[in-house]
């Protein structure tokens, strides 16, 4: 769908025509699975927020004014509301979702190893498995990030309107998500094979 | 290493072609000397090569469930109360209500009776409209206000509410309601007029204002955001909520 066939089924939808609003939506709608499907990682959660998500822009349309696509809009309230069913989940468990950065700065980054740099496709995979676990691992507002960075592919600029934050905010917190994320692969006891280890034992 | 600290920072950017050309050629020098940030690099761009995880997609009748539930809604008896959404405001913007205050025909007059709720009545929406219950005794609120939206500004006083969580509140309860669809925009003059002064520029007409007409209908309040004359809501606070929290932020 091109900009401005999105912008006409945005302007119908707010002049009333409901069916125009299922066109957005099955234009939309792996996006908006696929992120929340990432973000809360249960495929029955995802669905429900996805549908939240959706029923939440219909409601609001008219606050959208096309400054951005809609799929960025539809970004920000995907987001938002996997954030919002992430902290009722977790407050009882007391755990801090949103990172207070300041515990970060102080800490240096832990150079990586060799593991990063997989040979084989088997390696490439273990790889991939651990990214997962390790994704699912992060504080919610780092997976964020790192979600509509590398998944959904936006820019600085789309991330910073999506999240609401200042472009140079959404670089740091790319940058110490993409270091919080490196350490809890490195502490990944799962992820501990290298080839080169395994070598040295042989000796 | 403390020196490196502003090139691992601009790895990441490196990795999502976020730097200038000078930049660029400025960290990769870098790199080829220091063998911590090429291992840096690598497990960044290892990282993001890794990412490229299966993309799931939403399962068969996913859109037309959200359509159904959407007419579900919009079916529903829309007195229900509903969950406000959200109007994004800009973070640092100073949200100012202004209520325009003038003489009136108040239905928000001190002490007024079930007479002038009447009167009211016959001022209201076209016969298309259904009124509703006409039984209730207009709320009382310590000033009076009304007008239309033509002539809100009039020769009343303004009354400002800086205080950004009243103002919040405030619009959010006004404009958070059902959409309303397929109906007559009421002819009759608005009963009141909310301005909301923004911060920055966050109306579409670059004015940095946003003005609600409302309605007062029985036990519901209609409100209309005169920057899109199509968008009716059905305010879901009751005219009560929304003049205790008047009344108590002019306290």
């Amino acid at each position: 769908m091109t900009r401005e066939e999105e912008t006409q089924l945005v302007l119908r939808v707010q002049n009333g025509d409901q069916s125009a609003f299922e066109k957005l939506v099955l234009d939309n709608q792996n996006r908006v699975f696929n992120l929340a499907m990432r973000m809360v990682n249960n495929e029955e959660d995802a669905l429900d927020m996805s549908q939240e998500a959706f029923i939440k822009a219909y409601n609001s349309i008219d606050n959208f004014r096309g400054e951005s696509r809609f799929s960025v809009w539809l970004y920000r309230l995907t987001t938002n509301v996997c954030l919002d069913f992430l902290r009722s989940k977790t407050r009882k468990a007391h755990s801090s979702l949103t990172f207070t950065e300041d515990e970060e700065d102080g800490k240096e980054l832990e150079i990586p190893d060799e593991r990063f740099s997989p040979d084989s496709i088997t390696e490439r995979n273990e790889l991939r498995e651990a990214i997962a676990r390790g994704l699912n691992a992060l504080p919610a507002d780092y997976r964020a990030i790192l979600l509509l960075r590398e998944i959904e592919s936006l820019s600085y600029d789309e991330i910073a309107l999506v999240l609401e934050l200042e472009e140079g905010t959404v670089k740091s917190r790319i940058f110490r998500a993409r270091k919080k994320l490196c350490e809890i692969l490195i502490a990944d006891r799962n992820f501990s094979y290298t080839p080169a280890s395994n070598r040295q034992k042989e000796v | 290493m403390d020196a490196c600290g502003k090139y691992y920072e601009m790895i990441s950017q490196l990795i999502d072609g976020e730097l200038s050309a000078q930049q660029e050629s400025e960290l990769r020098t870098h790199m080829g000397n220091c063998p911590d940030c090429a291992k840096v690099y690598e497990a960044f761009s290892g990282i993001s090569q890794g990412m490229n995880l299966e993309i799931r997609t939403a399962p068969a009748g996913f859109a037309s469930g959200v359509m159904s539930k959407i007419n579900e809604a919009q079916k529903s008896n829309r007195r229900k109360k509903q969950s406000p959404w959200k109007i994004v405001f800009p973070v640092a913007a100073c949200l100012a209500l202004v209520f325009v205050v003038s003489q009136s025909t108040g239905m928000f007059g001190g002490g007024k009776s079930a007479n002038d709720t009447a009167t009211l009545e016959n001022r209201m929406f076209s016969s298309t409209y259904d009124a509703g219950s006409a039984t209730d005794a207009a709320p009382s609120y310590k000033s009076e206000f009304a007008g239309d939206a033509e002539t809100a500004y009039g020769d009343s006083a303004a009354i400002e509410i800086s205080d950004k969580n009243t103002a919040t509140e405030l619009v959010e309860l006004l404009v958070s309601g059902q959409p309303l669809q397929n109906r007559d925009i009421p002819t009759a003059a608005a009963d009141y007029t909310v301005i909301c002064y923004l911060g920055e520029d966050n109306s579409g007409d670059g004015s940095g204002e946003r003005n609600i007409s409302i309605w007062w209908q029985g036990d519901e309040l209609l409100c209309r955001l005169d920057d899109r004359p199509q968008a009716l809501y059905d305010c879901t606070a009751s005219a009560d909520e929304i003049l205790a929290i008047i009344n108590s932020y002019l306290d």
